[in-house]
C-alpha cells in the first residue's frame, strides 16, 4: 500500500506505507485522510525527497529507543549519515526545519519529558540528531569572529557591549 | 529541554519568549534561511550538542539574538580556572549576586583545561611553532597564583556560594590550596620575612593554638570546602574527583549512597611512593565503594591499586557500565577478582569499556586457576540448572563492549610472552563472545588481527543493526579523518625517507606503515617543514647551517614524537571511550604532567 504526499510546490509523491510511518506527522495524518493525498504546505519538493531518501535507507531500523538524557549523545554520525547531511547550508537548514515540522509532536514529547517508549521515530534522528549535530560541530571550538563568517551573522554588538560580556564570562574563555 | 531554561528565558527578553510557543509554526519561506531565522526550540536542540562552555561563549559574543538564547545554557556548565584567580572571583561575586544564574548551574568544574578530549593534534604547515612549545603540558602545570589575598577573597565567596548552587555534577580535577582549610589568612606568617612578628605572637599566643593554625603536609590538610560540597549538595550525582583517597573519611555516608556515576582517578605518585600505602587507601575506598548502591557507572583512571582489596564485597544492583583506563593488577588475584566481579553484575551490565596499560601479558601476566572458566568463554544464552531454576547467561543486556589491549585477555600464561597461536585463540575468544550475543552493537577492537576481525564484522553486520564497529587496523585508520596521519617513526629514521628519495624504502619491514601513511608522508614533506622550521635564515654562512641543521633535526624528531604520542592517546583512549562517562569527564589522562619516576611503574 502506498500514500499519496502533496509539498507545497504541488508535486505529488508516492511513498511506501512503511516509509512514511516514519514520519509521525503523516502517520497521525494518514487515519484521517484515507485515501486523500496528504498535503504539506511547509515542505517543498527538494526538501521532501531528501527526507523520503533518509526513510527509505533506514525504513528497516528499529525505532530509536525513548532517551531519557541520561547518557550524553555521541557526536558521531554514521557513515551514510554523514553523506547524507554533506549539503549546503541553506538546504541543511531546510532539511532541520522540516524533520522539526513533520516530526512536530515528537518533539513535544521530548519536551514535555514524557516517558513515551518509542515516540522518537527515525525521522526525528534528522532534525534532533543528524542535523543539528552537523550544525553543532561546524560551531565547535570556532571563535565568535569565525562564526559569523560561516552563517553570515551580522555583528550587532556595540564595542562596548562586547568588551563587557568579554569581562563577564572571563572564565568561560579558551586559553 | 529544561523549563527552567525557557522560564529565564522569559525573564531575560519577554520579546522573544512569546516566540516560545509559536515556534512550531515554521517560517521556512524566509528569503535566506540562516541560523538565527530557525525558530528557538529548533536552535536549542543545536546548542544541547554544545556542552563546553567555551564553544557557547563564542556563541555569546556572534549577536544579541544568539547571546539572549546561549547565555542560560552557557551557566550549565560553569568552570572555575584556577589559572586565572581575577576571572574566578569575578564568577563567584557575580553569582553571589544573581540567583537566577545559580539556577541554573548544574555543572561545577574546577580545573584548568575543562576540554573534551579529542586531543588537538597539531597541524603541520602552519602550528609546527606552536607546536614545538610545551604549551600543552605548560597549561597543566601552570602555577598557581601566589596572590595570597585573593585566594583568601575566593576561599570566602566559596562559603557564600556553594549553598546557593544546587548542582547534579561535580567535577574536582585538581585539587587547590582554595579548598583547604583553614583559609590562608590564618596561616601563621612566614618564618623568613616576619621571624619576629612570630616571635612577639608565640610569646602570647599558647603553643597549642598556635599548632592549630600551622599548614600541616599536604596530604593531611583538612579539604574544608570539600566537605561543604558534601554537605550542600544534595542532589549530586555525578562526581568526578581526582586523588579522592585523602579525602575519603570526609564522606558522608548519604552522599555516597545518592551517586549514580563516579569516576575515580587516581594520583599514581602516592601509591608508588608510599608502597605500602596502596593497599590501606585501596581498603579506604572500599569502605566508600561499598555504601555507592545507586552506582550505575564505575570509572577507573589510571590507578595501580589492589583490585582486589578494592572491589571486595563490592555490589552495585544498578551498576550498567564500567569505563576503566590504564590500569593494571596489583594482586596476583586481581584477573579473578574482575571475573568475579563481571559474574556478580553480570545481569545489569551493559557496557564494557576496558583499557588496561599496553604493557601486560596474558590475564594481566598472572595465572588463574585451571577450573575457572574464562569470562570470554562464558555461554550467552539461558540454560535451565539441574534443579529446574532457569539461569540466565552470562551478560545477557551487554551493548558495548570495547577492549583496548585485547591480549590482556589471552589464556591464562605463566610467562611474559604470548605465542602467536595463543593471540590467535584470545582473539577467536573475543570474536566468538560477540557473535553469540547479537545484543552488543558497539564494538572497539583496534589493533585486531585482520582476518579474524574480517569474520567478526560479517559476523555482526549477518545478526545485527550494528551502531559503531571499529574493529583492526583499517577501521581504525579511517576514524582518523579528524586527526591527521602522522608518519610512524620508524618511517622517520629510514635513510631513504631522510634523504628525501622514496620507492626502495618498500621492502622495509615498516612499509606497510609507510603504506597506510602514504597520505600524511606526502603532506609532511620534510623539507617544507624544515625550511619553515629554519626560515631560511640560518643557511647564508656554513659554519650556521651546520649547527641548524642539527637543531632542526632534533626539533623534527620532537615533533614527530608528540604527533605520534598524541595519536596514540586518541587510540587508546578517544575511539576507546566515545560518548561513555570517562570522556565526558574531560579528563586528558595523557596529557598530565609526566612523572618522575614513570620508569619504576613499569617494574613488577
Amino acid at each position: 500500500m502506498s500514500i499519496t504526499i502533496v509539498t507545497s510546490d504541488n508535486e505529488q509523491f508516492c511513498v511506501e506505507k512503511l516509509v512514511a510511518q516514519r514520519i509521525a506527522l503523516i502517520e497521525d495524518m494518514v487515519e484521517n485522510a484515507g485515501d486523500r493525498p496528504i498535503p504539506l504546505p511547509n515542505v517543498t519538493a527538494s526538501v521532501l525527497r531528501k527526507i523520503l531518501e533518509y526513510c527509505e535507507h533506514h525504513k528497516n531500523d528499529p525505532l530509536p529507543p525513548y532517551d531519557d538524557g541520561s547518557r550524553s549523545r555521541t557526536t558521531h554520525i554514521s557513515e551514510w549519515d554523514q553523506k547524507f547531511i554533506t549539503v549546503d547550508q541553506e538546504m541543511l537548514f531546510e532539511i532541520i526545519l522540516a524533520a522539526n515540522y513533520l516530526e512536530m509532536k515528537p518533539l513535544l514529547y521530548v519536551r514535555l519529558n514524557v516517558p513515551r517508549v518509542q515516540c522518537l521515530t527515525a525521522c526525528n534522528a534528522v532534525a534532533g540528531d543528524i542535523g543539528c549535530k552537523t550544525v553543532a560541530n561546524m560551531i565547535k571550538g570556532k571563535s565568535p569572529e569565525e562564526i559569523r563568517k560561516l552563517f553570515n551573522i551580522v555583528n550587532n554588538f556595540t564595542p562596548e557591549e562586547e568588551a563587557q560580556i568579554r569581562k563577564e564570562a572571563e572564565w568561560a574563555e579558551d586559553r | 529541554m529544561p523549563s527552567q531554561i525557557i522560564k529565564t528565558l522569559r525573564i531575560w527578553d519577554p520579546t522573544r519568549s512569546t516566540n516560545v510557543s509559536n515556534s512550531f509554526v515554521v517560517t521556512a519561506r524566509s528569503p535566506s534561511l540562516s541560523l538565527v531565522r530557525l525558530p528557538i526550540d529548533v536552535l536549542f536542540l543545536i546548542f544541547e550538542h554544545l556542552q563546553w562552555p567555551y564553544d557557547l561563549h563564542a556563541l555569546t559574543l556572534v549577536c544579541r539574538e544568539l547571546r539572549t538564547l546561549s547565555t542560560p545554557l552557557l551557566y550549565r556548565t560553569v568552570v572555575f580556572p584556577y589559572a586565572r584567580p581575577n576571572a574566578m572571583y569575578a564568577l563567584l561575586c557575580k553569582l553571589e549576586m544573581s540567583p537566577d544564574y545559580c539556577a541554573l548551574i548544574q555543572t561545577l568544574i574546577f580545573d584548568d583545561v575543562a576540554k573534551p578530549l579529542r586531543p588537538d593534534i597539531p597541524d603541520v604547515g602552519e602550528d609546527f611553532e606552536g607546536c614545538r612549545s610545551t604549551r600543552l603540558e605548560n597549561r597543566l602545570r601552570e602555577p598557581i597564583a601566589r596572590r595570597d589575598w585573593l585566594l583568601d577573597q575566593i576561599h570566602h565567596k566559596l562559603y557564600t556560594v556553594l549553598p546557593l548552587l544546587n548542582i547534579k555534577s561535580l567535577f574536582l580535577k585538581r585539587l587547590h590550596p582554595v579548598f583547604l582549610s583553614p583559609p590562608l589568612s590564618h596561616r601563621p606568617p612566614s618564618l623568613t620575612a616576619t621571624k619576629k612578628v612570630k616571635d612577639a605572637i608565640l610569646n602570647h599566643v599558647p603553643v597549642r593554638q598556635w599548632r592549630n593554625y600551622q599548614q600541616p603536609p599536604p596530604s593531611e590538610r583538612l579539604p574544608a570546602a570539600i566537605g561543604m560540597f558534601f554537605t550542600h549538595c544534595r542532589g549530586l550525582t555525578h562526581l568526578t574527583i581526582y586523588d579522592p583517597l585523602s579525602l575519603a573519611s570526609y564522606w558522608p555516608h548519604s552522599f555516597v549512597g545518592n551517586l549514580t556515576v563516579l569516576i575515580l582517578a587516581l594520583n599514581l605518585d602516592h601509591v608508588i611512593v608510599e608502597l605500602d600505602c596502596g593497599d590501606r587507601r585501596a581498603m579506604q575506598l572500599n569502605s566508600l565503594l561499598r555504601r555507592a548502591k545507586n552506582l550505575r557507572t564505575l570509572g577507573i583512571l589510571t590507578t595501580w591499586l589492589n583490585l582486589t582489596v578494592l572491589l571486595e564485597d563490592c555490589y552495585f544492583p544498578h551498576l550498567e557500565s564500567i569505563e576503566w583506563f590504564h590500569y593494571r593488577a596489583k594482586n596476583p588475584k586481581d584477573p579473578q577478582t574482575f571475573y568475579d566481579f563481571l559474574r556478580m553484575h553480570s545481569a545489569t551490565l551493559r557496557h564494557i569499556a576496558l583499557a588496561p596499560v599496553a604493557y601486560i601479558l596474558g590475564n594481566w601476566g598472572y595465572m588463574i586457576d585451571a577450573d575457572v572458566p574464562h569470562w570470554l568463554a562464558e555461554p550467552p544464552y539461558d540454560c535451565i540448572s539441574t534443579d529446574g531454576h532457569r539461569e540466565e547467561g552470562f551478560l545477557p543486556h551487554l551493548e558495548t563492549l570495547r577492549l583496548h589491549n585485547w591480549l590482556a585477555w589471552s589464556t591464562p600464561q605463566p610467562v611474559y610472552s604470548i605465542t602467536s597461536a595463543d593471540k590467535i585463540h584470545a582473539a577467536l575468544l573475543i570474536s566468538n563472545f560477540i557473535i553469540a550475543r547479537p545484543s552488543i552493537v558497539d564494538v572497539a577492537l583496534t589493533d585486531f588481527p585482520s582476518e579474524i576481525g574480517r569474520m567478526l564484522l560479517e559476523g555482526m553486520h549477518a545478526s545485527r543493526q550494528v551502531k559503531r564497529a571499529i574493529v583492526g587496523k583499517e577501521e581504525r585508520l579511517l576514524r582518523d579523518r579528524a586527526v591527521p596521519l602522522y608518519p610512524p617513526l620508524s618511517a622517520l629514521h629510514h635513510p631513504d625517507w631522510a634523504s628525501g628519495t622514496s620507492g626502495s624504502g618498500l621492502s622495509n619491514p615498516s612499509a606497510a606503515l609507510v603504506e597506510l601513511g602514504s597520505h600524511a608522508l606526502s603532506v609532511l614533506n620534510p623539507s617544507t617543514l624544515l625550511n619553515t622550521l629554519a626560515g631560511g635564515a640560518g643557511s647564508t654562512h656554513g659554519g650556521g647551517e651546520t649547527l641548524s641543521e642539527r637543531a632542526r633535526v632534533k626539533a623534527y624528531w620532537a615533533f614527530a614524537r608528540k604527533r605520534e604520542y598524541l595519536m596514540e592517546a586518541y587510540h587508546s583512549y578517544s575511539i576507546m571511550f566515545d560518548g561513555l562517562a570517562l570522556e565526558n569527564s574531560a579528563f586528558r589522562p595523557y596529557l598530565l604532567p609526566r612523572r618522575r619516576n614513570a620508569k619504576r611503574d613499569y617494574r613488577r
